[in-house]
């Protein structure tokens, strides 16, 4: 049956089958904005947290730590208590849409991308910030200067954060709905393919989905390697 | 004994402490450093490098404060306000380099302080030329030896031609004639009178080269004012 799933998986997305490549597009779109949303929140957040010393800090490092392992699932609740007819944000009728799983999608990236900017940023050589200082830059400038120069650790974040948001299923399926053409992406369209019998289709899902969870994490090792090559 | 502050006094740290955990690591009742070299000698942990932090704007003061012209450079937490410590360069023991090349690492306080490409240049380029730095112009800066990552950093302070200029053991890594270089460099400037040279060295001999004043320092204290050796 497997071989028979994957024969017949191949030629789906050989054939460029909607069935296969309209939840590819949803994901794809999906997780994108979600990460680089959580990005722009979490990449300075964590620069701050991890150049910083202040009284709680080593708490708010282990939330974060903690809020890796956040059940996705309970994140789709959250949001879904918010922004159901019920909740309050009810008004903005945005349940059961991509808008919905993007929000959701960002919770869940947010923490970890967040987790790994700090890791580097306090693994980080403490001479950057010094140096940038000493030549009259201001504290946010040295900031930046500190995440600059540990681009390759923040890319791996984004990567991380990324592959942790492309590849759940909580969020997705109680956000989204898993509705066909719309909200249905890779992991829902797995589980409810799977669901009617339809293991090829699932296959096939699952296939592109391990290609462009390999493809992110060659192409940030490989924009490494150059950038070591280059130093 | 301590060195009476004259006319002509710039730089002066007044009452300044320095804590680190429980331990008080500098405390200087009263360092006056007119326009001109300084060497700061003694032994490892004596405090010389802490000065130059503390002079910086670079670290925290417990108590006092660090002046220039008489206006308060630095009193409180790390770092001190930008516009203080623009008036200030500072070139590390172990300094470091940002990843780009050469010319842009020599160019990086002058961006900061948002000088334009022309002048960037007419200001980078005989500085690149007198340290030897030319024709490393395109390298990155990773790619130094830890002679010309020092002569790097040198070249990134000096640029700035700002009032005070804070040497951390420049010597070390540089061969003769560079170390030559370097002296009638800092001659040239004190020779105008406006700017406050200080270097921590271990180095005997260079304070003699450059004919400066010594401030013995050891257990993070001043020991004696800034006498010239003959």
């Amino acid at each position: 049956m497997i071989l028979e799933g994957l024969r017949r998986a191949f030629e789906m997305l050989l054939s460029f089958d909607p069935q296969v490549w309209g939840p590819v597009r949803v994901s794809l779109e999906v997780s994108c904005v979600a990460t680089l949303l959580a990005a722009v929140a979490a990449i300075p957040l964590g620069v701050v947290i991890g150049l910083s010393r202040f009284a709680g800090r080593r708490i708010i490092v282990s939330v974060l730590n903690t809020m890796l392992a956040l059940p996705t699932v309970l994140v789709g609740l959250l949001v879904y208590g918010l922004i159901s007819r019920s909740g309050p944000l009810g008004a903005w009728d945005i349940l059961y849409t991509p808008t919905a799983m993007i929000i959701g999608q960002t919770i869940l990236a947010m923490p970890m991308i967040c987790a790994f900017t700090v890791a580097s940023v306090e693994r980080s050589d403490p001479r950057i910030r010094l140096s940038m200082l000493s030549l009259g830059a201001g504290r946010i400038k040295a900031s930046v200067a500190v995440a600059l120069e540990n681009r390759a650790a923040l890319a791996a974040a984004l990567a991380a954060g990324f592959g942790r948001v492309f590849s759940e299923v909580g969020v997705a399926m109680m956000l989204g709905g898993n509705i066909r053409g719309y909200t249905r992406n890779i992991t829902t369209g797995i589980a409810f393919e799977t669901g009617k019998g339809e293991f090829a289709l699932g296959v096939a899902l699952g296939t592109v989905l391990l290609v462009v969870a390999l493809a992110v994490n060659f192409a940030v090792g490989y924009w490494n390697y150059r950038g070591g090559r280059r130093q | 004994m301590q060195q009476a502050a004259g006319n002509g006094t710039m730089l002066s740290l007044r009452d300044v402490r320095i804590v680190r955990g429980e331990r008080t690591v500098l405390s200087v009742e009263k360092l006056d450093l007119a326009a001109g070299i300084h060497v700061l000698e003694g032994p490892n942990g004596a405090g010389k490098s802490t000065v130059l932090l503390a002079a910086a704007g670079l670290v925290d003061l417990a108590a006092g404060q660090v002046l220039l012209d008489g206006t308060v450079l630095h009193d409180g937490m790390a770092p001190a306000p930008v516009e203080r410590r623009r008036r200030i360069a500072l070139v590390f023991q172990d300094p470091y380099l940002m990843s780009g090349t050469v010319r842009e690492a020599v160019e990086i306080g002058l961006k900061i302080r948002r000088v334009g490409s022309q002048e960037r240049r007419t200001r980078v380029d005989p500085l690149l030329e007198r340290l030897g730095l030319k024709h490393l112009a395109s390298k990155r800066s990773t790619k130094l030896s830890g002679g010309e990552r020092r002569k790097v950093a040198l070249a990134q302070a000096l640029v700035l031609d700002s009032q005070v200029l804070l040497l951390d053991e420049v010597t070390v890594n540089l061969d003769e004639a560079s170390k030559q270089t370097l002296i009638d460099i800092l001659r040239e400037r004190a020779g105008g009178g406006h700017q406050v040279i200080v270097i921590a060295s271990h180095d005997s001999e260079l304070a003699h080269r450059l004919d400066a004043r010594v401030h013995r320092l050891a257990g993070g204290r001043v020991l004696d004012d800034g006498v010239r050796r003959p």
